[in-house]
């Protein structure tokens, strides 16, 4: 194959060089400037071909070429002409330095490469670490907490069975259902996050009918929160979007739960959907207290880094966000976070939809 | 209905959980129900043989045989109901088991009242089907949504529907399985006739339509729920 190119390039520029200097000797008669026209092409050769052999080839064919069609006395090969052999060395000279000078350029290019190569992926690696360290660290802490509630609760209940009052048992044991409920979450969310990283967005997608990703985690959190009001709004338009619908509830039930949990509205939360151009749109927002900075990325490195000291009023949220993230980047949508202008948080993904063939016909 | 009909029937829960197992036990039995247990599949069958028990509650992931098998040796000759159990995340496992002839699922975890009703729903049907319950119900009552089959009529309180007829093709084949899961196939196949591509996204664009007809949102349907990646359910009550 690069055999191939570099023949074919030195036989371009040599025969393009060729009919130059023809035309040039028509114009101009004995007295040309072929050699000059041939030093470019050699310069030429020797420059976009790998290695030396090529320019020297070019170099020779040239010395021959000019001395026998392009001097006195034409069609003849001869030695005698005055500065010939200046010619031929210039020739010989010219070709190997370029070719010195590409090859090297060539090795410093593929080296830089390499370098940067090798930097992009030690960036990647330590951000890799760095993620599953934070990873790490919200799980175990995220785990400990509701299953020191159970364990406690669990062993109140059968220790005491005999001192507690029906009232008491009955409140721990809903204590042991909340938590369990919460570490169902986050097993999910852990599950989702292998999905989407660890083997390649293997992302289940089909296309669904976006508001019915909305039942599901509107539910959850009704059910889990009876105190807490969640609104939806969808547009009259039947929006499709190829999507894993599992894994986009998923996002839209940590979204909801973090609303609910971190936000201090229980009052008016809302969700809409509508569409912006060719995306569709999910927004949650509430109307807490904000958010303490509008980017997302920041937002959970803030969470998930505060983790020890922030303690249990974050517990999930860093986590939360990140399989969020992570989810709508494997679909190809953005996630943002915001703040409403007349307060509350507010968040959105958005997912590129698809348009609905006209069934009306069927 | 009254729930005595139903009582000291017999369930065999098949499930390998020891705890999972205890609780389901103690909650049904709390129910009035007779439970009996296997904890693998060889079990399973003698305890099938030797009991006909008249629902089985089966846990998919078994340590010694596939669930599903234990789907197609019960449906060789008996057609008691099968009420599956299964993690979240194993939809095409339960697509599978109901259509190798299951009645039902119920995702993991889940509450007892959650699986008592699912219990007392296909225990109805089953006695519907052998004759020995009440005969099918021509109208079927949703909250205030009325669905008259044999006169073709859907009101919602005071109101009629008007749907196309797919619409209310779709409508009425849920209606008459009130209560169970019917997966995107079945529909499919039921509506648009055996040859019926199984693309589902004909089905799920008139499912979007009839909830703008039915539900007061059609984000938080009241009457005909998505069952994730399996199908569509229309809800008892």
């Amino acid at each position: 194959m690069k055999i191939l190119k570099n023949s074919i390039l030195s036989i371009a520029f040599f025969t393009l060089a060729f009919y130059l200097a023809e035309v040039l000797r028509r114009h101009t008669g004995d007295e040309n400037n072929s050699s000059l026209i041939f030093i470019v092409a050699i310069v030429l050769v020797a420059r976009f071909t790998d290695g030396y052999w090529y320019g020297i080839a070019a170099s020779a064919l040239s010395v021959f070429v000019v001395n026998y069609s392009f001097m006195y006395p034409f069609s003849h090969f001869t030695m005698r002409v005055e500065g010939y052999p200046v010619v031929a060395i210039s020739f010989f000279a010219a070709s190997v330095t370029v070719s010195a000078v590409t090859t090297r350029m060539r090795k410093e290019t593929a080296q830089n490469e390499r370098l940067y190569k090798e930097q992009a992926r030690i960036k990647l690696e330590v951000e890799k670490g760095m993620m599953r360290e934070n990873l790490l660290r919200a799980i175990s802490h995220d785990l400990r907490t509701p299953l020191t509630g159970i364990i406690g609760a669990g062993s109140v209940i059968y220790e005491n069975h005999d001192t507690l009052t029906v009232e008491e048992t009955e409140h721990l044991a809903e204590n042991i259902i909340t938590d369990a409920q919460w570490l169902i979450n986050m097993v999910e969310n852990l599950l989702s996050v292998t999905r989407t990283t660890e083997y390649g967005a293997k992302l289940n997608r089909t296309n669904e009918i976006f508001e019915e990703i909305v039942a599901m985690p509107v539910q959850k959190v009704k059910a889990r929160y009876p105190d807490c009001k969640i609104f939806v709004e969808v547009p009259e338009e039947i929006m499709l979007v190829p999507m894993d619908g599992l894994l986009i509830r998923q996002v839209l039930l940590n979204l909801l739960e973090n609303a609910v949990q971190h936000s201090g509205d229980r009052e008016n939360i809302r969700v809409k959907l509508y569409r912006d151009g060719d995306m569709a749109v999910c927004e949650v927002r509430d109307h807490g207290k904000g958010l303490s900075c509008e980017n997302i990325d920041k937002l959970i490195e803030d969470v998930v880094m505060n983790k020890d000291s922030v303690s249990d009023a974050t517990r999930g949220m860093g986590l939360g966000l990140s399989v969020c993230k992570s989810i709508i980047k494997a679909h190809g949508g953005f996630l943002e976070a915001e703040n409403a202008e007349d307060g509350g948080a507010v968040f959105k993904f958005g997912l590129k939809m698809e348009e609905i063939p006209d069934y009306e016909q069927q | 209905m009254s729930s005595s009909n139903y009582n000291k029937r017999t369930i065999l829960v098949i499930e390998d959980d020891k705890s999972i197992s205890s609780f389901i036990c103690t909650a049904l039995q709390s129910s009035g129900y007779t439970v009996l247990t296997a904890a693998d599949g060889v079990q399973a069958r003698q305890m099938f043989a030797s009991h006909g028990p008249e629902l089985i509650l089966l846990d998919l992931g078994l340590p010694d045989i596939d669930g599903v098998e234990i789907i197609k040796g019960v449906r060789e000759w008996s057609s008691v109901p099968i009420i599956v159990v299964s993690a979240r995340g194993r939809e095409t496992d339960k697509v599978e088991a109901l259509d190798f002839g299951a009645d039902d699922y119920i995702t993991k975890p889940f509450g007892i009242s959650e699986l008592t009703a699912r219990i007392r729903t296909a225990l109805r049907h089953a006695d519907r089907a052998s004759g020995s319950g009440a005969p099918a119900d021509d109208i079927v009552t949703v909250g205030d949504l009325t669905i008259d089959i044999g006169k073709r009529r859907v009101t919602l309180g005071e109101n009629e529907v008007r749907f196309t007829a797919i619409e209310y093709k779709i409508v009425s084949l849920l209606a008459k399985n009130v209560g169970r899961v019917l997966t995107y196939d079945y529909i499919i196949k039921e509506i648009w006739g055996p040859y019926a591509s199984s693309d589902n996204q004909i089905l799920r664009v008139n499912m979007a339509n009839i909830r703008r007809k039915l539900e007061e949102n059609p984000a938080e349907p009241r009457y005909i729920v998505t069952e994730l990646g399996v199908g569509y359910r229309m809800m008892e009550k």
